[in-house]
């Protein structure tokens, strides 16, 4: 082995370390389990499936979705681009923040997490998001 | 049958048709008060997003339509699993405001469409354009912009 190649194999091994790190910093068990369980589900599906992205579920979260409600055109509208600041409703109550990091009852109730992907995909996406989508998106909200 | 039980059946009818009369009669005392919701779910799932409205602010019929289409509440997807949809009518069809809409009518499912909302929010633009936006209330349905102890069930006047 090279002393090159060497580097190289540690860089990747610290970047892979990094990543998976990064989605789960400051989790508890109660995400990583739900997380865990989408991940199951999103493998049942395809085979090929290789992990969830935050980098992916940041897009989708921030992203202007023609699909949906015209006053509700992304997720932002109600929850803000700031994740670690309370939301608002269309009735003006407050919600609370999406980042673990700042709300960690965040991802922590399974019943929770399909009530409000159910409710507010259809809202703003127009239609029930996929698997890969919610995953997509709860990594990222783990990793804020 | 004696006139004087002429007399009783007279009045028992009487009090039916009076008490059938008192059609969607919110459940206020004469302090305007209402009992608040005192089931922790019900609570849980009807404030999520808005104002925790009382039970008896919408007669049995609304709250059976509004229940049943949850799927557009008000322009929102407001979805439950059906289990859960169901207790929470059950809840809210018991604590519901005495009679109902005349029948063959279709229920308002707005607390803000009820004839007692008109009658006492008519007088004097109480809810005029201009007396909402002094109060700081989004809509009609904002009780609490103007009833400062509505979720505790207090709707008098402030």
């Amino acid at each position: 082995m090279t002393h090159v190649f060497r580097i190289r194999l540690a860089g990747a091994l610290l970047l892979l370390g990094t990543a998976t790190s990064a989605v789960l910093a400051g989790t508890g068990p109660a995400q990583q389990a739900i997380i865990a369980n989408f991940a199951a589900q999103a493998k049942a599906a395809d085979p090929t499936f290789s992990g969830f992205s935050a980098q992916r579920g940041e897009a989708f979260f921030h992203a202007r979705h023609a699909g949906g409600k015209p006053d509700t055109p992304t997720c932002t509208t109600c929850h803000t681009t700031n994740l670690k600041a309370p939301g608002k409703t269309r009735a003006g109550k407050e919600i609370a923040p999406m980042a673990v990091s700042a709300n960690p009852k965040r991802i922590t109730d399974p019943a929770e997490v399909a009530k409000w992907f159910r409710r507010n995909c259809k809202d703003v996406v127009g239609r029930e998001c996929t698997v890969s989508e919610k995953g997509d998106v709860l990594a990222y909200l783990a990793s804020q | 049958m004696t006139p004087r039980h002429k007399a009783a059946r007279a009045v028992v009818i009487s009090a039916i048709v009076i008490s059938t009369m008192a059609v969607g009669s919110v459940r206020a005392s004469e302090y305007e008060y209402v009992d608040p919701v005192n089931d922790p779910t019900v609570a849980k799932e009807c404030s999520a997003c808005h104002f925790l409205y009382p039970p008896g602010l919408l007669p049995a019929s609304s709250w059976q339509r509004l229940m049943s289409g949850l799927a557009d509440h008000f322009g929102e997807n407001a979805e439950l699993e059906p289990e859960l949809a169901s207790r929470i009518s059950l809840y809210l069809t018991k604590n519901a405001a005495r009679g109902g809409s005349r029948s063959g009518a279709e229920p308002s499912i707005r607390i803000s469409e009820q004839p007692w909302f008109l009658r006492k929010h008519g007088k004097r633009g109480r809810i005029s354009p201009e007396a909402l936006k002094r109060h700081g209330a989004k809509s009609p349905a904002d009780c609490k912009a103007c009833h400062r102890g509505a979720e505790k069930g207090y709707f008098e006047d402030d």
